[in-house]
């Protein structure tokens, strides 16, 4: 019997109706048939519904880390409601008869597998002679990598248009940008996006969203904004200048660990971060602190979970992007309470806290062993800390936030300011950032005194122009029981 | 270090990307923070390199100025970061923790921001999912995230939703107070008015100081609710005399029924001096105070009036109450509710003589108007169980009765039972016994259970308190709000009461029975479910769902011949319309076997004509069985 825990399901679900309709499903005895395949990998149970005749529900464990669940209903969800209540079936250990693999299922494993040997470029090489297989696999490598010039080609000259534009505005000003100007902006962003420069693009669309709310609200903030996206922009501008011409006048045009790749809109594939050496294997992740941002560029809402490597202690990031168009069909994520055992994770390239993507993962319960471990990687010196800092945030291409475990002595206040004090008397500020939802004065509202002294705090660094500080933006607070969380 | 003119500088360069380069060359701002500069460009390479830069960008012979300002700035940016200021400077005081609600430290982001946002927010929906979500996850509610939504929740633009969550925070301790009183506008609008509500609530006169120190900036409604606010603090009677005097329109009332709670000399002869001048105005504000001089004051001025109509000669001539002194007559009936004390005993019993003397008016006999439209509505002034009370012995006997439910006064108690030869003081006696300490149920035996039902009114079981409360709501006419007043019920009401109420077999009090039932309690719902069963079979058609809803409750899962049975019923009674069945088979207790095998025998004895539905067509009758049985294996 596959074991799943309640924690997996949730994590599956594409919201949490779902689950309380699965278990409501579960619970009131909605299957009246429940089956498995002798080797344990598929389950089948058939479910009683709205529609005529009963659904037909099975939940396929033959990669056991993501299981795949069908359901012969009309629901547009994924996994169903019926899929999940088949899960919950599984988890509460009910009996199920023996049953062979349906013939159907047996063929959509095969094409799983022929895609994954595809995906690998394995499929018809093995079919082939050495030599015809040579020829071929060097043929298709040959097509991609012009193909790849010829994108790079015209990268750089939507960078030369890119960098024109900017010239253009900085001698105009930023104050010109205004009325109809903008819809002048609005059209070059989007001749951008025909030259593969999506990240370019974005920054465009962030600035024009900048001096729109200008010019409703009149508030200086956002040309401080503008003019913080426009020295990202011209310094994305030049480095990827020199950057692809090197790459084409080396002719070395493979993937590299560059973080411009990503600057530039590209899209990392999973294997592709494995290929240059960015993954690990066999990782456990624990979960400090969730949060959804909108990325009015973007037009998407963007997922976020802080994450500690329990064997390291490194602090890394998971973004879910969930465009505002394809809202109903991207599951949003959720907190995660367990940890996550992670076979194979991959880093993105960068400075900082890292991007960390995975594909399968099981979750487990938290120990107080691990609550131990992620306290022990809390650095102590907050000099130091913000020494190392401040040499990764004043970089205009790197994030303007950087998340560390800080231990303190306590959290107190100096005047109307929260402040956190260390063992070895340094303080610092606490303050929300503007990059997420604010959680400093949820500090003054925790119901237990204890909380505030002698813990360790997952905090963000941030830097304020405004009040010239480096400060902290508190997010989850590791007791030596639980993370008590600020925001979720 | 100094780096007042890196920050100057970079003023400077903002100004200058804001108008463009064009006019860098006039901006004497920006060369004279160049010159500043100057004296920092020894000191490192970095403020060497800005030197260069600012100098490239000032250079007439600059090709590329744009390229040289962002440069300039980006580096000036990346300087200051660096520079950025760590330690605070001062000493760091503790905080003392609120002890507000608890940490839920198993919440995910789905289920807290969804609530954060549906308290803080308005939109469709909102208000409906906080409810289900309290009904469902009360736990939630004790998160210190969700407690500051809910006081940020007091201003919501739904204002069911603003209610709803202000009678929740009104039943929370006093750590709630710091959460009310952080951020609080004076000038405020409603949400403003009903913190200051909760702060009364949870801590009344604890909090008077902030009433107080609030006030003079208070505008409005806030005003006015901070005024009635003073009357928990005895010693605010110079403030609210003072607030009488000065104040105008709705804050000088409010100052008056403040002043009404104030067990004070000064405000006791404040209001004798207007009873003088205007008796009908000082009964009003006096109403819902509960001070001995108000209950004292209110007794002998009904006395006095009693005795008037007690009078043999009553009714002869002009000898009758003038209108204005009815509507004197009336407020005063109206304050008694909640008073104690002999002159208010002594009312009651003055009131209970002049009854005997006129009795309840036969058909045919001389009626005074006082006996008959004396009072009006109780609903306009003390929310009880929404009775109308029209004549005046009803007025007296309810108002004993509410009186013995808000204090459990023994003087009015003793009154209740001295009274109950008269069946109209019946309730009063129920409610003195079931609210007593003393075991009621040898007396309860002796009972024939008329009027009990009265009793009953508002008797709940508190899931989370674990014990059966009798609630009664309170209008309070000086901020026109409903208070709810609990008490606890220590009788055997799961037992003994619950077995008399089976005895009794009144459909009145079985309808009591269901709504007060506690539904986690297995035995007593075994026990119910059997005589609910058997009083459904037998009961008239219009009170056969009311049983069948009480047997949902307790969890059956049977239905045998409850449908045909209340379908003969219907039928003796010319029978239900098709459109009637679908509602009525909704609340048809009984899983789905047992359903399926009901309506069955129904569907057949409808197709022999023993069984009469108006507009009868088979297929839409097994649509909705269909559907049914398909909702009960959900």
């Amino acid at each position: 019997m596959q074991t799943i825990t309640e924690q997996q399901i949730i994590a599956m679900a594409p919201n949490q109706s779902a689950v309380a309709n699965a278990k409501k499903i579960s619970q009131k005895g909605g299957f009246v048939r429940l089956e498995c395949s002798a080797d344990d990998t598929f389950y089948m149970g058939e479910c009683s519904g709205s529609g005529k005749s009963n659904y037909i529900t099975s939940v396929d464990f033959i990669d056991v880390a993501s299981p795949v669940c069908r359901c012969t209903c009309p629901s547009r969800q994924f996994p169903c409601k019926h899929g999940l209540a088949l899960l919950f079936e599984i988890n509460a250990g009910k009996n199920f008869s023996v049953c062979e693999i349906p013939e159907d299922i047996q063929k959509k494993r095969d094409r799983k597998q022929a895609g994954a040997k595809k995906a690998q470029g394995s499929d018809d090489v093995s079919e082939l002679s050495d030599e015809e297989a040579a020829k071929k696999k060097a043929a298709a490598e040959k097509s991609a990598k012009n193909a790849r010039i010829k994108k790079i080609k015209k990268q750089m000259e939507g960078l030369l248009l890119a960098e024109k534009l900017v010239s253009d505005l900085m001698k105009a000003g930023i104050g010109t940008m205004g009325g109809t100007a903008l819809k002048t902006y609005e059209q070059l962003s989007k001749q951008l996006g025909d030259y593969y420069l999506p990240g370019p693009q974005r920054l465009l669309n962030g600035l024009i969203l900048e001096i729109a709310a200008f010019q409703k609200d009149g508030k200086e903030e956002h040309y401080d904004a503008a003019i913080d996206i426009i020295e990202k922009f011209w310094t994305l501008i030049k480095k990827s200048k020199v950057y692809l011409s090197n790459k084409v006048e080396n002719d070395n045009v493979t993937q590299d660990d560059s973080e411009l790749f990503e600057e530039l809109g590209g899209i990392w594939k999973l294997s592709e971060l494995e290929s240059i050496g960015r993954s690990k294997q066999n990782v456990d992740l624990i979960q400090l602190s969730f949060w959804v941002n909108f990325d009015a560029a973007r037009k998407e809402f963007v997922d976020m979970g802080c994450w500690a490597d329990l064997a390291t202690g490194e602090i890394s990031l998971t973004y879910n992007y969930r465009p505002l168009k394809a809202l109903k069909y991207v599951k949003q994520e959720d907190t995660t309470f367990g940890v996550a055992q992670v076979p194979t994770a991959s880093y993105y390239p960068g400075q900082g806290n890292l991007r960390v993507r995975w594909d399968g993962a099981t979750i487990r319960e938290v120990t107080s062993n691990d609550i131990a471990t992620v306290r022990s990687f809390a650095v102590t010196s907050l000099a130091n800390e913000t020494k190392s800092v401040k040499n990764i945030i004043k970089n205009a291409l790197a994030d303007p936030i950087h998340f560390s475990l800080i231990s303190y002595e306590m959290i107190g206040k100096c005047g109307d300011c929260f402040v956190l004090k260390n063992i070895q008397g340094e303080t610092i500020m606490l303050g929300d950032s503007p990059y997420i939802e604010a959680s400093t004065e949820r500090i003054g509202l925790l119901p237990d005194g204890n909380l505030l002294k002698n813990q360790v705090l997952l905090g963000a660094f941030f830097y304020d122009l405004k009040d010239r500080r480096i400060k902290l933006q508190p997010l989850s607070i590791v007791t030596e029981t639980d993370i008590v969380r600020l925001l979720y | 270090m100094d780096l007042t003119p890196i920050y100057e500088l970079r003023n400077r360069l903002r100004t200058a990307m804001i108008a463009g380069t064009n006019l860098i060359s006039e901006d004497f701002r920006l060369k004279r923070a160049a010159e500043d500069i100057k004296p920092l460009e020894t000191l490192s390479p970095v403020f060497a390199k800005i030197g260069q830069l600012i100098d490239n960008l000032l250079a007439e012979s600059c090709e590329e100025r744009e390229s040289a300002l962002i440069d300039t700035i980006t580096l000036i940016d990346a300087l200051l970061c660096t520079q950025g200021q760590v330690t605070v400077s001062g000493e760091v005081c503790p905080i003392e923790a609120t002890s507000i609600g608890s940490v839920v430290t198993n919440a995910p982001y789905s289920v807290v921001k969804t609530l954060v946002e549906a308290l803080t927010t308005s939109g469709n929906g909102h208000y409906q999912f906080v409810i289900d979500t309290h009904k469902q996850q009360p736990e939630l509610f004790k998160d210190y995230r969700i407690k500051s939504a809910m006081v940020s929740a007091l201003g919501a633009g739904y204002a069911e939703l603003a209610e709803q969550i202000e009678v929740w925070l009104k039943s929370e301790g006093e750590e709630i107070i710091p959460l009310l009183q952080n951020g609080f506008d004076p000038k405020g609008k409603k949400e403003m008015v009903r913190r200051v509500r909760v702060m009364e609530a949870v801590a009344g006169a604890k909090c008077n100081d902030f009433y107080l120190k609030m006030l003079p900036d208070a505008q409005r409604d806030v005003k006015n609710e901070l005024i009635y606010a003073l009357r928990y603090e005895m010693s605010n009677v110079d403030e609210l005399l003072e607030l009488a005097k000065k104040e105008k329109g709705n804050a000088k009332e409010c100052a008056y029924y403040a002043l009404a709670y104030i067990e004070d000399e000064r405000s006791e002869k404040f209001f004798m001096e207007m009873y003088e001048k205007k008796p009908i105005d000082a009964m009003i504000y006096i109403r819902m105070s509960t001070t001995k001089w108000a209950s004292k004051m209110v007794g002998e001025n009904l006395v006095k009036f009693l005795k008037f109509c007690k009078e043999p000669d009553y009714g002869k001539g002009d000898k009758v109450f003038a209108l204005n002194e009815l509507e004197l007559l009336r407020m005063m009936i109206e304050a008694l509710p909640g008073k104690t004390g002999p002159e208010i005993c002594m009312a009651y019993r003055t009131a209970y003589e002049v009854e005997e003397i006129y009795g309840t008016p036969g058909k045919g006999e001389k009626v005074h108007v006082w006996q008959m439209h004396i009072v009006r509505p109780m609903g306009l002034s003390l929310h009880y169980r929404g009775v109308r009370l029209g004549r005046f012995n009803q007025a007296i006997a309810n108002s004993l009765e509410l009186s013995v439910r808000l204090t459990m006064d023994a003087d009015l108690c003793a009154l209740a039972e001295e009274f109950c030869k008269n069946e109209l003081y019946l309730p009063a006696l129920y409610t003195a016994k079931m609210l007593g300490k003393e075991d009621w149920t040898k007396w309860l035996k002796g009972q024939n259970g008329e009027y009990l039902v009265n009793a009953l009114k508002g008797l709940y079981f508190d899931e989370i308190k674990h014990s059966y409360i009798l609630q009664t709501y309170v209008k309070d006419e000086a901020n026109d709000t409903i208070n709810i007043h609990e008490q606890p019920v220590m009788q055997d009401i799961e037992g003994k009461l619950a077995d008399y109420i089976m005895e009794l077999s009144s459909v009145d009090a079985d309808k009591e029975l269901i709504k007060f039932m506690n539904r986690k309690n297995p035995e007593l719902c075994k026990k119910l479910e059997a005589y609910l069963y058997k009083r459904a079979m037998v009961a008239d058609y219009e009170d056969c769902v009311a049983y069948w809803d009480g047997l949902k409750k307790c969890g059956c899962e049977k239905c045998d011949g409850l449908f045909v049975e209340f379908l003969k019923k219907t039928t003796a009674n010319g029978g239900l319309e098709y459109w009637q069945v679908g509602s009525y088979m909704v609340r048809l207790p009984g899983n789905a076997e047992s359903f399926e095998k009901e309506t069955q025998a129904a569907y057949e004895m409808i197709c022999d004509g023993k069984l009469k539905i108006r507009g009868w067509s088979s297929s839409l009758y097994m649509n909705i069985v269909n559907d049914s049985i398909k909702d009960r294996m959900r």
